[in-house]
């Protein structure tokens, strides 16, 4: 099956060409022999020691969280139209999940970024002022009955956030945004609603600080807080004793909880320099087979090129060819499986090397 | 450098799926990369392969081969960097 897609880029600045190695016919590799190679580029980051205030309990997490904006009420295709619009709040959401906001979420599992999945607005019912989390689930049932909402991906990584119209409240006064689940034919649907008191910086904060708590803690069973550490009942979760709130690419977002730096953190991108090259590391396939190796712990949020430089002189052939396969070994961090192949008579030695070019 | 994401799928157990992506300037250089969004540690999720078409003078289409090496369904998004 083909799939068409579209998008025109702006103008090149520079011509540019990549030879790709293709190895000979009639040749079938030996079997593959993986080699582990540890990582280089990996950095720790600091600890700030002293006892962590938030625990695993092994619940489920979403290491990818694929965010679903759903709007309901027909205030929102009120003319003229409210503010924020439907379309200001999924754009700063779409910029959101992609920022660094979620990077710190690593120490907790590994949990990487996620994305904006979609969004729609649903007016054929209005919210009651003074709904209920029943209300708000069995709404949500009904869209996915209908058709309206698609269903959890394959993963069940989908939180669905369900943005009310202004001056629509929970029932519970106090309380102006929440995230917990329900189950729908065995599987657990993960939902958060969000109130919505005009201005895009404070259903963003309110988006942001649901969308950390439900990563690490969809269920109420995976990362929660250790005697002492919430004061409020419920779920005590990393965004819970955090509210200061910073602005990451243009968006106010909430701080949240870092076990690992001891404080609430808003992580910014680390400064690294783009492109960076190395090598990853060294080694040598005998004639006429292939070997694999395996290199981890590279974060998703950077793309990273490949070559097998052959470091065995032999003028007149190719002498390597290489398939690059990936792991997504938890949300944050990948897994490069490099297999290299031997195109000659001879054994060769080469240097695995890496363009990291950019921050996706 | 200019990076991005330019689709999302997913793949059955063992499938492969060809996508294609057009009106892109032939004169720009983008490498492309084929990230699983399913974590799932242990082992290769997804390898893929690039081919050209040159639609017109001024614009290429890529083709984008995308292999699931595994017996589950994986979660794909295509990213992309323009190096020049």
């Amino acid at each position: 099956m083909t799939t068409g897609l579209a998008r025109p880029r702006p103008a090149p600045a520079a011509e540019g060409a990549e030879v790709i190695t293709v190895a000979s016919g009639g040749f079938v590799p030996d079997l593959l022999e993986e080699v582990r190679v540890e990582p280089v580029e990996l950095e720790l980051a600091p600890q700030a020691g002293g006892a962590n205030k938030f625990v695993d309990n092994g619940g489920a997490v979403l290491q990818v969280t694929q965010l679903y904006l759903i709007y309901w009420g027909n205030a929102w295709t009120a003319n003229p139209p409210p503010t924020p619009t439907s379309g200001q709040i999924a754009n700063a959401s779409r910029t959101m999940m992609a920022s660094s906001y979620l990077t710190g979420l690593a120490q907790y599992r590994g949990i990487g970024r996620g994305f904006l999945r979609g969004s729609a607005v649903v007016t054929a019912s209005n919210p009651p002022n003074g709904f209920t989390d029943n209300q708000v689930a069995t709404f949500l049932d009904g869209q996915l009955n209908a058709g309206t909402v698609p269903g959890p991906d394959v993963d069940n990584q989908t939180l669905y956030c369900i943005v009310m119209p202004q001056g629509v409240n929970s029932s519970s006064a106090s309380f102006i945004g929440e995230h917990t689940f329900y189950t729908r034919s065995g599987q657990r649907i993960r939902f958060a609603w969000i109130t919505n008191n005009g201005t895009l910086s404070r259903i963003t904060t309110i988006i942001s600080h649901e969308v950390v708590e439900a990563a690490t803690d969809p269920e109420g069973s995976a990362f929660l807080g250790v005697a002492g550490t919430c004061s409020q009942s419920g779920w005590c979760e990393i965004g819970d004793i955090c509210s200061t709130t910073s602005t990451l690419d243009g968006v106010t977002v909430q701080s949240y909880w870092s076990d690992q730096a001891g404080s609430c953190v808003v992580p910014a991108w680390p400064a690294r320099t783009y492109p960076r090259v190395g090598v990853q590391w060294r080694g040598s396939v005998p004639a006429r087979s292939s070997r694999r190796w395996f290199t981890f712990n590279w974060p998703e949020w950077e793309l990273v090129d490949w070559r097998m430089l052959p470091t065995s002189v032999r003028p007149g052939a190719p002498q390597l060819s290489w398939r690059v396969a990936l792991e997504r070994a938890a949300g944050n961090f990948l897994t490069y499986w490099i297999t290299v192949t031997n195109l000659t008579d001879q054994d060769v030695a080469f240097e695995g090397r890496y363009c990291v070019l950019g921050r996706i | 450098m200019i990076t991005g994401t330019q689709f999302r799928g997913t793949l059955a157990p063992n499938q492969t799926q060809r996508w294609f992506t057009f009106n892109w300037p032939a004169t720009q250089h983008v490498i492309w990369e084929v990230v699983p969004n399913t974590a799932r540690p242990g082992a290769a999720e997804v390898d893929w392969d690039v081919a050209l078409e040159r639609a017109d003078d001024a614009h290429v289409t890529y083709w984008i081969t995308i292999s699931n090496l595994t017996n589950a369904s994986v979660q794909i998004e295509a990213r992309y960097a323009i190096a020049a």
